[in-house]
């Protein structure tokens, strides 16, 4: 009798050990995300030691190895805004108008030729999309607006835009294709075509889709760094045009980290940099996954 | 004796009545469609009078869906289907190459089997029709949501809140406000695909009283797998089974004495 009873609590231990095992595995992530966190407060937080919240923000001129020093990050803040508002300029209404081509009116066979290829851009390493811009998109710019650079914010956000399409195409691409066909039979019931049916009304019932698709769009744009590095020109002033070389959050940290001495007032300030960069996405994402509940809740 | 006397005078009054009331809206002749390979519907004709309501019956399958939506050239939207016979609408083919499909749609609309408002306000879904029908002048579009709002039997229960979103309502609700949305561009023959079908007992009854108000002004042609609803309902019954058209008569007269012995058997429920 007691032999099959202890096969069982065998069994179950090894059960408990392979569920722990896994969780452990899952945990993991989670781990690295907390030690993430910590480290950004830890080395960012001390810089407002020495500066204000205000001058932090607010603060005009970034020049962190002078003597005093400057860590007004403003320029940089809207170096990356501004970067990252063209990039959306460009990628919304190319990414948008590619899914709902893709989906509503793509022959099948083109549409499984070109999503592919679409979602292809993604996969292309960000050092290759920079040094096409300096190669390629740089010199174009710069003799199609007669500029005496061509590595400047537009370029840049040409580059962020396209690097965003992918993202912004698949994500609505999902969304338009799942709203349900009955909608767009009633719509053709009632005496619509082809065309107003896919504007007035599967393109509004995947609204939510398509905003999700653009914050996550907008998140990968901002916080894209070896382009920007490469072709936005890299100069730390408050940005007046498009035409002017910029300096965004992401690429200030990638270029002066290795130059910083660990633990001085600039390694903070850049790790402040990190803070706000961490803010911003985490808000992004935040708001993309509360605009795909809310969009879920409305088609049940 | 005398009850056989008094039938035949019926007899007589009956047939009088069909030829003065016959007036024919719609025509389906040696009407044949297929899915790619597979003929759902096969040769078939029948006639659908003016201010009637016609239901199809038949079991699962039987290519009713089809039928009914070949009236308003919905199957149209389906790849790989082929339509082959005619459809009469006073007295045009529809299936004719130089017909407007859209103003076919207009003058015929349809009601689905799972109601499918769209993901917008009361008012908005009840207006998609009049806006892209070219009706644009604010007034007249408020005055036609609020006259088929009523006519579709919703307007007391909506009309303070026409800008609430259409999914708050009730499935009953929501099946009423589709009707209103199918009215509100005026058609002359409304197309029922199993209205009923996803409703409770109460909205069921709710909507068969409405169908019967709504045939003062319309012609209706519904399509359902409930034989009550139909012997409830209905002036004509036509019955369908595997694509083909097996009897189609008064409703009455299907229901009481059908001619043929397998009407008799489904109706009867010994299969279906």
């Amino acid at each position: 009798m007691g032999k099959p009873i202890r096969c069982f609590m065998k069994r179950t231990r090894k059960e408990n050990l392979i569920r722990r095992l896994f969780c452990l595995f899952s945990l993991f992530s989670i781990v690295f995300l907390l030690g993430i966190v910590i480290v950004l407060f830890k080395e960012g937080l001390p810089i407002f030691k020495v500066i204000s919240f205000g001058k932090f923000f607010f603060g005009k001129f970034w020049y962190p190895v002078y003597e005093p020093p400057d860590f007004g990050i403003l320029p940089l803040l809207l170096g990356s805004l501004w970067v990252t508002a063209g990039a959306l300029i460009i990628a919304v209404p190319l990414g948008v108008a590619s899914a709902v081509y893709i989906s509503e009116v793509a022959h099948p066979k083109i549409k499984g030729f070109i999503k592919p290829a679409i979602e292809l851009l993604a996969g292309v390493p960000s050092v290759v999309y920079g040094f096409f811009g300096m190669v390629v998109v740089a010199p174009l710019v710069q003799e199609f607006f007669g500029l005496p650079v061509g590595l400047n914010a537009l370029t840049a956000a040409i580059l962020l835009g396209v690097m965003a399409i992918p993202t912004i195409t698949s994500i609505s691409e999902d969304a338009i294709s799942s709203v349900p066909k009955s909608f767009k039979e009633a719509s053709y019931a009632l005496g619509a075509n082809r065309w107003e049916t896919t504007v007035k009304v599967t393109v509004p019932s995947a609204a939510g889709g398509i905003s999700t698709a653009i914050i996550l769009g907008m998140g990968r744009a901002i916080g894209e760094t070896m382009t920007v590095l490469m072709v936005a020109g890299g100069a730390a002033v408050i940005p007046r045009s498009f035409f002017q070389p910029v300096r965004t959050m992401t690429a200030t940290i990638a270029a002066e980290m290795g130059e910083t001495v660990v633990g001085s007032e600039h390694f903070h300030a850049l790790f402040a940099i990190a803070l706000v960069l961490f803010a911003l996405t985490l808000s992004l994402n935040i708001g993309a996954d509360v605009l795909t509940q809310k969009f879920r809740k409305r088609l049940r | 004796m005398v009850i056989e006397i008094q039938n035949s005078k019926f007899k007589i009054k009956n047939e009088k009545e069909e030829k003065i009331e016959k007036d024919i809206r719609i025509s389906i002749r040696d009407l044949n469609i297929w899915y790619a390979n597979t003929r759902a519907v096969k040769d078939v004709s029948l006639d659908i009078e003016k201010n009637k309501v016609t239901a199809i019956i038949g079991p699962s399958g039987c290519g009713k869906s089809t039928l009914i939506r070949a009236v308003n050239r919905m199957n149209d939207i389906i790849p790989g289907v082929k339509v082959k016979g005619e459809i009469l609408l006073d007295g045009e083919n529809i299936y004719d190459e130089d017909v407007d499909v859209v103003t076919i749609r207009r003058m015929v609309g349809m009601v689905f089997q799972r109601s499918n408002p769209f993901p917008k306000s009361i008012f908005e879904n009840v207006a998609y029709g009049l806006k892209i029908n070219g009706f644009l002048r604010k007034k007249e579009i408020a005055e036609r949501i609020e006259q088929s709002l009523k006519d579709a039997a919703l307007w007391d229960e909506v009309k303070d809140r026409l800008g609430d979103s259409a999914l708050d309502l009730s499935g009953g609700q929501q099946q009423r406000l589709c009707i209103a949305r199918a009215l509100a561009v005026e058609p002359e023959v409304v197309l029922f695909d199993e209205p009923c079908s996803a409703l409770d007992p109460v909205a069921t009854a709710r909507i068969e009283e409405l169908i019967q108000e709504l045939k003062e002004k319309y012609t209706i042609v519904i399509v359902t797998h409930n034989m009550q609803q139909a012997a409830r309902i209905s002036d004509f019954c036509a019955f369908l089974m595997l694509g083909e058209l097996i009897e189609f008569d008064k409703t009455d007269k299907i229901f009481t004495t059908p001619s043929k012995k397998v009407t008799e058997d489904y109706i009867t429920g010994r299969f279906g």
